[in-house]
């Protein structure tokens, strides 16, 4: 038995394990228990102040939401597809007494660190009967660009619509492939175990809810039927553009945003005071899933034309009228109904929590590939700021082989290569950014990026730079 | 391979065959055995209940209207006898369980009052 | 003597609990001992608490039970203490089964085939008591009540395995729970055909109503499930396990039909052993092929041993199940018996344990280690040792055996009563 004197001990010890390093590969194939963590990136773990939303894209928020995302799946099972033999040790670790352990003492405090900031920033309206949560919601998904059908109980989805948002900036990229596929990475966080969370609300009594909920969860696990499972549908989608299928293939690539959203279903679920939360949360976004998905596809074929399989895109866009429908009218409503006003304050709560959720991630992920595809200009103005850094900086020697972890800086960071050559990767490319001696890379705060030493050795620099003074 | 089952409809409503569903169902004052799978995603059309113009069964799972007429086109080959049916099951795999059953049938229910909007 | 609809309310006899040694393990034989009956309390109320639990009536005036049942403080206590009570309940299989030698997939099979044959033939303790039965009514709910612990909240322990990622063997689970779930039609799901087999016996149909007559034996059976499926590193003894009981659920409930309507004809409603019955002789292949064979040909000859280790220790807790079961009907059934030879047996023997009640104190069930004289004392009392028996009447000296892990409570009738419990070799 571990006894830690501290918070920070018991993260440091987990974080500590064999299978949260980081290895030499940018990616990891055939072992789902392999996460690097990079709790290095951080001068101190120290996780006692809870982020706030100002602080959403700091390394603290990276680190523990894949901490989280460890903590919350050794809850589930992961299998390699081709058998247990060559990681049965990680397995091992990865569901030992040990790790558990460590896990249940650090989760409640990274749970309130990374998900505090939610409960300041989200103002929850005055709902508190049931008409007045069917004109809220409905009023929520029109301003969400998903209005209701003639029927008023299906969302209306058009084929035809022009992409907005974000599925609109990655058809604008330069390296647009490369944009689509780090969006289809942030999906696989999920979709790869696909309706995991959900399924930790199946277990347990709570009359025709729970079955409702479960009609939902049918759809999501293929009938029983692996080929119709949507995890394999996804995966097939995944393969169709030459991108890996293996869970958390691309763990090193997942987004801050990505990793906290994802996590925040798991943290409702695992917490079953967050019931209520999760069910509006569920239903909000199943109910835009089906425009969402529909661009999604339409997205996927302007990018990569008729070679993408985008059964995944199409089977969502269609199903999720129907789960739209059943999680508002059976859900959501139901819940209300059945339970009464001492609930719907927090089925609201839900809704308005992942309105915030959804909008930091649009804004991560947009900001993430508009760098990733330009980071040429932002060599040439890394090089421009060269002489405005703001201290002496620290340096580092790299070499091939070494480990291999992703991060992201507070404030922006300049990287100068001062010996050999170094490859920027910014998300999964064959193609990384290649920066030579005398290059400098302005990093901004918050951008997700990890490097590699392209020649046998190379040194760099990484200095702060402070862009707002002239 | 052919599989021939008899049951006792006074007993029995459901036919089980592996992973397959089968269940009596009575149109027209007549009783067909007809496969328990919504065509749109295999729902239990057993557990559907009638539309209130008793023309078509609405799909527990996604509210998908099946008509009654295209149902029956589903039957599989049974002869009634009595309270006595036979069936004959065809491309059945030799090692699959087929067994007869008694469950709860609401597509046999008189059709819902109550006008649901789903799709 | 019931717990109201309130599924967060659950009596564990504090004070009872207090006696209980955590630090020694519990022995093979202790599984129906009252060290084990006080943990599995404990540990089946951790398990659920992982599982959502509303009240049929709504959660309006539970609020602070469902708040307080789901709660920070409780969830830290309960993380904090659930490994070490798992290792005391169950650290025992460890040296009670030992799976030794050069597994292949067939012996696999072979063990399994064996197994489940030995499970079809033998007969059911429980059932036999419940045929030899007095009052056979009130055996048979003795036995539904074992049920109910996993019949009201089905497939719950299940739902942890469904989560994640593992292939073709993830969606051959699936198939089954869908089964247990009813397909999402809640007229359908299986707890709801169970509670109308409570009904059609007056017995009442809320989660953990007879939360005071569950026995060690079938908590112990239960939480096992939980145990494995909480721990994913345990997978593989759940997935040996679970091929096990969806193999021997179908020729179980085959017999249970023909008791049950031995003793009630046609005045109790068996649709829910009909249904498992025969969907679990689907349930049996489908785990034997696609879930179990299928495990062992993916993940190799490492995971063979811990499959049948779960195949081993569920044929354990069945049999655990099945004779606590058995016991505590024969006892109940017999009681006068136990009354003379109670009397009999009394003279001299240690200090006894003085207990006082009245007609308000709480109540509760427990039972003890070993066997007990309970003297009544003072005043008048019932011996409830039943859940819809007629409970026993003591008047002042009488005198009643507690065999050892026999569970009872009593409730005071007059003001006040005393009653003492004298540790006993009489069993």
């Amino acid at each position: 038995m571990i006894v830690t004197a501290s918070l920070t001990e018991a993260i440091e010890a987990y974080c500590g394990q064999r299978i949260f390093q980081a290895g030499p590969r940018l990616y990891i194939d055939g072992n789902p228990y392999h996460r690097p963590i990079g709790l290095a990136q951080l001068d101190r773990p120290d996780f006692t102040a809870p982020a706030t939303e100002a602080q959403f894209l700091d390394p603290r928020q990276l680190v523990a939401g894949r901490i989280l995302c460890s903590a919350y799946e050794s809850d589930m099972i992961l299998l390699p597809p081709n058998g247990l033999s060559s990681a049965k040790d990680d397995f091992d670790l990865f569901y030992s007494d040990e790790v558990r352990r460590l896990r249940d003492l650090i989760r409640p405090d990274l749970e309130r660190f990374a998900f505090s900031f939610l409960a300041d920033s989200v103002r929850v309206p005055p709902v508190r009967t049931l008409d007045e949560l069917q004109a809220y919601f409905m009023a929520e998904v029109s301003a969400a660009g998903s209005p209701a059908d003639d029927s008023g109980n299906n969302p209306l989805v058009d084929g035809l619509a022009p992409v907005k948002g974000s599925m609109r900036a990655i058809t604008e990229c330069r390296y647009a492939e490369e944009a689509a596929g780090l969006h289809l990475i942030q999906l696989a966080l999920d979709a790869l175990t696909e309706a995991s969370a959900m399924a930790r609300n199946l277990g347990g009594s709570y009359g025709v809810e729970q079955s409702e909920l479960f009609k939902i969860f049918i759809d999501e696990f293929g009938y029983g039927v692996y080929s119709a499972k949507h995890s394999t549908i996804f995966r097939g989608m995944l393969a169709s553009i030459g991108l890996r299928t293996d869970v958390h293939a691309y763990w090193s690539f997942y987004l801050t945003s990505s990793l906290v959203g994802t996590n925040y279903f798991n943290y409702l679920t695992e917490d079953h005071r967050g019931m209520f939360r999760y069910m509006a949360a569920v239903t909000y976004l199943e109910w835009l899933f089906a425009q969402g998905f529909a661009d999604t596809g339409i997205m996927l074929r302007a990018v990569f034309g008729d070679r993408v399989d985008t059964k995944y895109c199409d089977e969502h866009a269609h199903i999720d009228i129907h789960h739209g429908r059943m999680t508002y009218e059976k859900l959501l409503l139901g819940f209300a109904r059945t339970h009464g006003e001492s609930v719907i304050p927090d089925l609201v709560r839900g809704i308005e929590e992942t309105k915030l959720l959804l909008r930091l991630g649009d804004a991560d992920f947009v900001a993430q590939i508009r760098w990733a595809d330009t980071l040429a200009e932002h060599t040439t103005l890394g090089a421009a700021l060269a002489t405005a850094a703001a201290d002496e900086g620290v340096a580092a020697t790299l070499r091939p082989d070494d480990p291999f972890w992703t991060r992201v800086y507070d404030t922006d960071r300049l990287v100068a290569v001062t010996a050999g050559e170094v490859d920027v990767h910014a998300w999964a490319t064959p193609r990384p950014h290649r920066l030579g001696r005398g290059d400098t890379l302005l990093v901004p705060r918050g951008r997700l990026h990890g490097l590699k030493a392209a020649s046998s050795s190379a040194t760099v620099r990484v200095s702060t730079v402070d862009r707002s003074e002239p | 391979m052919d599989r021939v089952v008899t049951m006792d409809l006074r007993q029995h409503n459901t036919v089980l065959v592996g992973h397959d569903r089968f269940f009596v169902f009575r149109a027209d004052n007549q009783l067909q055995l007809v496969r328990d799978s919504c065509p749109h995603r295999g729902g239990p059309l057993s557990l559907a209940r009638l539309t209130p113009d008793g023309r078509r069964l609405s799909c527990p799972w996604h509210g998908t209207r099946v008509g009654v007429a295209a149902l029956r086109r589903t039957a599989v080959p049974m002869v009634r006898s009595g309270d006595q049916a036979t069936v004959v099951l065809s491309a059945v795999a030799a090692d699959a369980p087929v067994s007869v059953i008694r469950r709860r049938i609401l597509a046999n229910l008189p059709p819902e009052r109550q006008c649901d909007t789903t799709a | 003597m019931l717990h109201g609809p309130n599924p967060y309310r659950r009596m564990l006899m504090p004070d009872a609990v207090a006696e209980v040694e955590f630090h020694r393990p519990l022995a093979a034989g202790e599984v129906t001992s009252w060290r084990s009956l006080a943990a599995h309390r404990l540990l089946g109320t951790f398990y659920e608490a992982d599982t959502v639990l509303l009240p049929e009536q709504g959660l309006a005036d539970l609020r602070a039970d469902f708040d307080l049942f789901y709660s920070e403080e409780l969830r830290r206590l309960r993380e904090a203490s659930i490994s070490d009570l798992e290792r005391f309940a169950y650290s025992f299989l460890a040296t009670e089964v030992d799976i030794t030698g050069a597994w292949t997939i067939d012996a696999l099979d072979a063990y399994f085939q064996h197994a489940a044959t030995v499970s079809e033939q033998g007969e059911s303790a429980a059932l036999t008591a419940i045929a030899q039965a007095r009052r056979p009514e009130v055996a048979a709910d003795t036995y539904l009540v074992q049920l109910a612990l996993d019949g009201l909240t089905e497939a719950s322990a299940m739902s942890k395995n469904l989560g994640g990622a593992y292939g073709p063997e993830q969606s051959a689970l699936f198939k089954i729970f869908i089964d247990e779930f009813g397909y999402g039609v809640y007229e359908s799901k299986h707890t709801t055909i169970f509670a109308k087999m409570l009904r059609s016996r007056a017995m009442a149909t809320h989660v953990h109503a007879y939360w005071n007559f569950y026995l060690a034996g079938p908590l112990a059976t239960n939480n096992y499930y939980y145990y494995l499926s909480r721990d994913h590193a345990k997978f593989f003894r759940y997935a040996g396990a679970v091929t096990y009981a969806e193999r021997v659920f179908a020729p179980g409930f085959v017999k249970m039909i023909k008791t049950y309507q031995a003793v009630f004809g046609d005045d109790i409603d068996l649709h829910y052993c009909a249904e498992h019955a025969h969907i679990d002789e689907h349930h049996g292949r489908i785990t034997r092929e696609q879930v179990l064979l299928a495990l062992a040909e993916r993940h190799g000859a490492s995971v063979v041993p811990e499959l049948i280790r779960g195949i081993a220790e569920a044929e354990l807790f069945g049999r655990w199940f099945e004779d606590d079961t058995a016991a505590q009907i024969r006892w109940s059934d017999a009681i006068d018996r136990y009354r003379e030879r109670g009397a009999a047996a009394l003279s001299g023997g240690g200090e006894p344990r003085r207990v006082e009640l009245t007609p308000v104190s709480p109540f509760g069930t427990r039972s003890h280690d070993g066997a007990m004289i309970l003297v009544l004392t003072e005043g008048e009392a019932d011996l409830v040792t039943s859940a819809t028996g007629e409970p026993d009447r003591l008047g002042r000296g009488d005198a009643v055996l507690v065999p050892a892990g026999r569970t009872y409570g009593v409730r005071a009738i007059s003001p006040r009563c005393g009653y003492d419990l004298h540790p006993t070799t009489a069993e």
